[in-house]
């Protein structure tokens, strides 16, 4: 579901708000659309007030959708009459919240409000006790204190409002003279429309610290590779652009117009065409430079890379998401620019064109140290600040990308700045889970010795790692060396007892040295954990046959095929061991 | 004050499953055992996807159930015809519609003839079309085919301003499949213009549809109206938004307020935690002392909450920074009352894992007194003096240990709790109950009040009420995945009474209001849930979980029904009166609130609701 909503889907979403009419005896009525009230904003909270002391309950409504608030002003008949009263306690809490206040009416009706602080969803509505009274008069007003007390009113006119003082005191409450005629106006005002994003915007993402670029490669239009390196002399950045988006070359002309303004300011440009690697499939390099060559930009041009694409686009993906299970390419929007600081770190990410105005001042803000990543000033309480963790993931994404070496850099960025900083675990685990993959992505390419390295660093970062602990003794294990095997599979269970792997690797040692009575015993382990583990039935069942104990064994191994029922070994024992049994007299 | 870390960040990397490599030598006889190496091992995460799937809209794991959804959706396309009908009466839309029905098609007049008003004031009536009196209905009123299908619909148009298009929803939200042919409910609701003022229409339907196949679209062979209800506003809309005119001129607006969760998720890194659900409330209370509300706005991580005070002149004046309330910190939802009884609306705010108590000066600025920190994923908050001392105590709901701030993300692996099970999941946030001892001194009592039992629900949302009307502020608390709780506050110690009280509601649980809506002095709890017309359709079908027992499918059903008005019954339990008094159907509901919107006495009911809308339309 979270997928289906993040890829632009709805959940539940384009409800309107309802209203029901109590209309008395009998089932209430579905006015939510003569309310005025049916918008599709995934409503949140709600609190009413009279705002503006005609008599009538106006609405406050906060949405997750835009606006983010709403205020509805009831505008019915001001025919029925109403009146409000604001409580005072003095021998209770002052507020007099929990007060319950009766009125009867003329025609013998008795209506009961309560005075609440926060009900509904997150919120919390106005304090003045409100009534409606249809056409009838107050034949008294009853306000049950908090604390016990009890006081009666008999003189309460209608369309009044009301402060009443525990202690018996009722006095007239007058808005000020002044209001206004700011709300309550014409019907013909139109409503906030829902607003959505014009396609067009572009959207300016300040990175909470700025974060290393990666290793990029650049090609030149005439085929040289070199590395796009930071000049180091000033803010640099970095354009990507394609000959056949309109966009592009739009913003490519306002740089080279006033490419003398950003020279001053010192703003380095490197713009890099995606022609051939994204979008339009007929474009290619050739096309991009013949735009260079026609609009005659006066800053660095060249080609980007597939590789420098993936890699810039794991930045993208860690600043816009902090899920941490994604690792399939999306498309990059074009055009896209990152904004480097002096020391050459990704400091802004623009989608959409930029405007020069935004850059200069973007650029002035960088080098005054006051680039801000919130839009607004406010005041923290808890500020985020995670590079550790920010860098970790970094790493995590491009391990998955398959870039073991940016891995390898952003892991060690990660695990210095951790050591620096009083970091939380979590960093810590993550860092430490990307060096036990960096082990594993060795391993499987058969290079147990740097596989190793990287289990033990694994292990520097985060000593319990069961993960780490367990690959390592798997290092040792196809060595041949037990012992220090044994060591880390225990070491492994010590800190997640649960772990199936290790019972089993355990386990298999038994097996290999004999011991089939351990052995057995750590493959029944593995089987409480996991009863539905087809793996450790069938070596169960090996153990087992060992033993000669071929009817158990045959069931183990028909276990194991029942669970998966295309596990050509377990067939192939299981039939072997009906052999077995029928051989036997 | 010093910053603080606050945004765990963690998975664990990959188990590879390395082990198991010598086996080779192990022989029995020739054509004994053959071990080899087998691929890695299965990871657990596949109980955790079942855990997710199910917190979304149910197994759907056979075939009746996506049977159903197949015919729905085909049925869904024929009714877009219908609605496209009803809302512009072109009559090329009409000759759509006749095609979607059969010759043998009936259906009686789809707004009936003979209407009782059953309200009227100034402003609004309603009238209904009781159901019984069709009974008399002649072969007159029954229309055939499919231009009787269009007849009954321009006959339920006749009422509208022709010259203005309407507003028309038609909703599945029953499917019941047979060997011939299908029945399905529909929900209809129409709205626009009239003669001066503005009509809607509510109408369930029962339709019957012939089976259709791959390439034929299911037909209608008969409508019956099980309800119609028409309701006249006599002068136009009751409310009208009046946002931008409050706000006309201010830049926080403008910049900020003015734009969605979705905006700003688009602008801000992801790791400030702008949360993909937008659970960000308000307070109103008088914070400058002029006896006015003023209205403070909480807002997601990286944007200020926003403090507006309401001027004599009705304008409003943006005081979040001058008042010291401008917190980044994401809010969720904040109180104004006044703590220590000097006479002045302090504030507490529910934060990321804390709650903010800050104490105003008098003239509306405010200090830091208290902070208390919270595993429980702080949601709302509602204050009373639960032990009668004279001062406010707070209770705040918990939700679920991160679960909320990070549901876009990967849960399981940043180790957070899944609500489990589903239907009945007690493994949540704490609540927590802060008695007030004075001194801006605030204690944790959960546990010395009793409110430690069931205290791990996944909590939206809580209101303090005495529901018995024996001098104490009692407690319900609405909460998520499954049942809520009415604590009775026994002499400061509380009993969970929900379930002897009748009022456990066992459903998604987001708001809780007390009022009394039948005017016989008790308070009375509307709990507003979730109403999904997929979900709907889908519990109810016979092989939905049919593994399951029928209590638990019951369950299911139930939490997908809507919402609940509870009638107090005056004797310590309540009645459920939800379908009969109609209030049910208030779709994804968030805040639900008691309110005599039209001052006849009579309490009336509001519903926000709407879960996630994304660009895309195709929505369950």
């Amino acid at each position: 579901m979270t997928r289906l909503i993040e890829t632009g889907g709805s959940w539940s979403g384009r409800e309107r708000h309802c209203c029901f009419l109590n209309a008395g005896d009998g089932p209430f009525a579905d006015i939510s659309s003569v309310a005025g009230l049916d918008f599709l904003d995934d409503g949140r909270g709600i609190a009413t007030v009279d705002w503006d002391f005609d008599g009538k309950l106006d609405l406050w409504i906060t949405s997750r959708g835009a606006p983010g608030i709403r205020f509805l002003y009831n505008k019915i008949s001001s025919q029925p009459g109403y009146v409000s009263v604001l409580l005072v306690g003095e021998s209770c809490n002052r507020d007099a919240i929990g007060a319950r206040v009766q009125v009867d009416l003329t025609d013998g009706r008795s209506l009961t409000r309560s005075l609440h602080a926060g009900d509904a969803f997150l919120s919390q509505s106005s304090k003045w006790i409100h009534f409606g009274l249809g056409s009838e008069m107050v034949a008294r007003l009853v306000v049950h204190w908090p604390d016990g007390g009890v006081e009666s009113f008999n003189d309460v006119a209608p369309n009044r409002r009301y402060e009443i003082v525990q202690g018996g005191t009722l006095r007239p409450w007058s808005k000020p003279s002044q209001i206004g005629p700011t709300i309550g106006g014409a019907d013909s005002i139109a409503p906030v429309a829902a607003q959505s994003e014009p396609a067009s915007s572009t959207v300016r993402r300040v990175l909470l610290e700025p974060v290393p670029l990666p290793k990029l490669m650049a090609t030149s239009f005439t085929g040289k590779s070199s590395p796009l390196a930071p000049s180091g002399q000033g803010p640099h950045l970095i354009n990507l652009w394609a000959a056949w988006c309109m966009p592009c070359l739009g913003e490519l002309k306002d740089f080279g117009a006033r490419h003398s303004e950003l020279q001053q300011a010192g703003v380095t440009i490197s713009a890099l065409s995606v022609d051939g690697l994204v979008g339009d499939e007929e474009s290619n390099p050739a096309r991009a430079m013949e735009v260079v060559q026609r609009l005659q930009l006066p800053f660095s041009t060249a080609s980007a890379s597939k590789e420098l694409l993936d890699k810039l686009d794991v930045v993208q993906d860690v600043v816009t998401t902090r899920k941490t299970t994604i690792d399939e390419a999306f498309s990059f929007s074009i055009p896209t620019s990152f904004l480097l600081d002096e020391a050459g770190r990704i400091s802004v990410i623009y989608q959409g064109a930029v405007e020069v105005d935004r850059l200069l001042a973007d650029v002035a803000l960088i080098r005054s140290r006051q680039l801000q990543a919130t839009p607004f000033a406010g005041r923290w309480f808890l500020e985020p600040q995670d590079a550790p963790g920010i860098l970790a993931r970094y790493a995590d994404r491009f391990l998955r990308r398959g870039y073991p070496g940016e891995a390898e850099r952003y892991a060690g960025l990660s695990a210095a700045l951790a050591s620096q900083r009083s970091s939380d675990m979590n960093a810590s685990k993550l860092v430490s889970a990307v060096y036990n993959d960096l082990g594993n992505h060795f391993d499987q390419k058969r290079d147990s010795a740097t596989a190793e390295k990287h289990y033990l660093l694994a292990l520097e970062v985060s000593p319990q790692s069961p993960q780490a602990h367990n690959n390592l003794g798997d290092v040792h294990y196809r060595r041949a060396e037990y012992e220090p095997a044994r060591t880390h599979f225990r070491e492994a269970l010590r800190y997640n007892p649960k772990l199936i792997q290790a019972h089993m690797n355990l386990a298999a040692i038994d097996f290999t040295q004999g011991k089939l009575d351990e052995a057995m015993n750590g493959f029944r382990r593995a089987l409480q954990i996991d009863p539905r583990f087809a793996v450790a039935h069938n070596y169960l069942g090996l153990a087992l046959a060992k033993k000669e104990n071929y009817s158990e064994a045959a069931y183990h191994f028909s276990e194991a095929l029942r669970l998966e029922p295309g596990y050509s070994e377990a067939a192939k024992n299981l039939r072997s061991m009906r052999a077995m049994i029928e051989r036997q007299p | 004050m010093t910053a603080r870390r606050w945004q765990p960040v963690a998975i664990l990397g990959i188990v590879s499953f390395l082990g198991f490599v010598i086996f080779a030598y192990v022989t029995l006889s020739e054509s004994g055992p053959s071990p080899s190496r087998r691929p890695s091992v299965p990871q657990q995460q596949s109980l955790v996807g079942m855990a997710k799937q199910k917190s979304s809209a149910g197994e759907i794991e056979n075939d009746q159930v996506a049977l159903a959804e197949d015919f729905n959706e085909s049925a869904s396309r024929q009714l877009a015809r219908v609605q496209r009908f009803l809302e512009s009466g072109i009559d090329s839309h009409g000759v759509q519609a006749q095609e979607l029905a059969g010759e043998d098609f009936t259906c009686p007049p789809l707004r009936p003839e003979h209407l009782e008003v059953v309200f009227g004031d100034a402003s609004v009536e309603v009238a209904r079309f009781q159901k019984n009196a069709s009974a008399t209905s002649n072969s007159h009123d029954v229309h055939v085919g499919g231009r009787g299908l269009v007849a009954a619909l321009q006959g339920l148009l006749r009422p509208f301003d022709p010259a203005h298009a309407r507003q028309v929803a038609l909703r599945t939200v029953r499917v019941e499949l047979g060997e011939t042919e299908v029945s399905s409910e529909v929900h209809y609701q129409g709205s626009g213009p009239t003669d001066g003022g503005h009509l809607q229409q509510n109408a369930r339907w029962v339709c019957r549809w012939t089976l259709g196949s791959p390439n034929r679209l299911p037909e209608l062979r008969s409508i019956a109206l099980e309800h119609f209800e028409e309701i006249r506003a006599k002068h136009g809309k009751m409310f009208s938004d009046e946002t931008a005119q409050l706000f006309a001129g201010d830049r926080a607006y403008d910049q900020q307020l003015s734009r969605g969760v979705e905006y700003w998720r688009r602008r801000l890194q992801a790791d400030f935690g702008v949360g993909l659900h937008g659970h960000h409330g308000l307070a109103l209370g008088d914070v400058n002392g002029d006896r006015m509300d003023d209205v403070y706005l909480c807002q997601p991580a990286g944007l200020p909450n926003r403090l507006y005070l309401r001027v004599a002149d009705g304008s409003l004046t943006e005081a979040s920074a001058l008042a010291g309330v401008d917190w980044l910190d994401r809010s969720r939802s904040a109180l104004l009352v006044d703590l220590d009884n000097d006479s002045d609306q302090d504030l507490i705010i529910a934060m990321n894992v804390n709650v903010m108590i800050m104490a105003n000066d008098g003239s509306g600025r405010f200090a830091e007194k208290a902070t208390y920190y919270t595993s429980g994923d702080p949601t709302s908050l509602s204050a009373a003096d639960y032990d009668a001392d004279g001062d406010l105590d707070v209770y705040v709901t918990g939700y679920g240990s991160g679960f909320l701030a990070t549901a876009e993300e990967d849960d399981t692996a940043l180790g957070h709790a899944i609500p489990y099970p589903y239907h009945d999941a007690n493994n949540g946030g704490v609540n927590l109950l802060l008695q007030n001892d004075g001194d801006w001194r605030f204690r944790d009592v959960t546990e010395d009040a009793g409110l430690d039992i069931n205290n791990r629900r996944w909590s939206f949302a809580a209101s303090w009420e005495d529901f018995d009307r024996d001098g104490d502020a009692d407690l319900y608390v609405a909460n998520d995945y499954g049942r809520n709780n009415l604590y009775r506050n026994d002499e400061g110690r509380f009993v969970d009474i929900a379930a002897e009280a009748g009022v456990e509601d066992i459903a998604a649980g987001m708001s809780v209001s007390w009022g009394d809506y039948n005017n016989d002095g008790w308070m009375d709890i509307y709990v507003g849930n979730m109403f999904s017309s997929a979900g709907n359709r889908i519990a109810y079908q016979r092989d939905f979980q049919p593994s399951a027992a029928d209590a638990t499918r019951a369950q299911f059903q139930r939490h997908a029904r809507g919402n609940t008005l509870f009638e107090n019954l005056r004797d310590g339990t309540f009645r459920d009166v939800s379908i009969d008094a109609a209030v049910a159907m208030g779709r994804w509901s968030w805040g639900s609130k008691f309110a005599d919107l039209n001052n006849d006495g009579r309490e009336d009911l509001l519903v926000a609701n709407g879960y996630v809308t994304g660009p895309d339309t195709d929505d369950l």
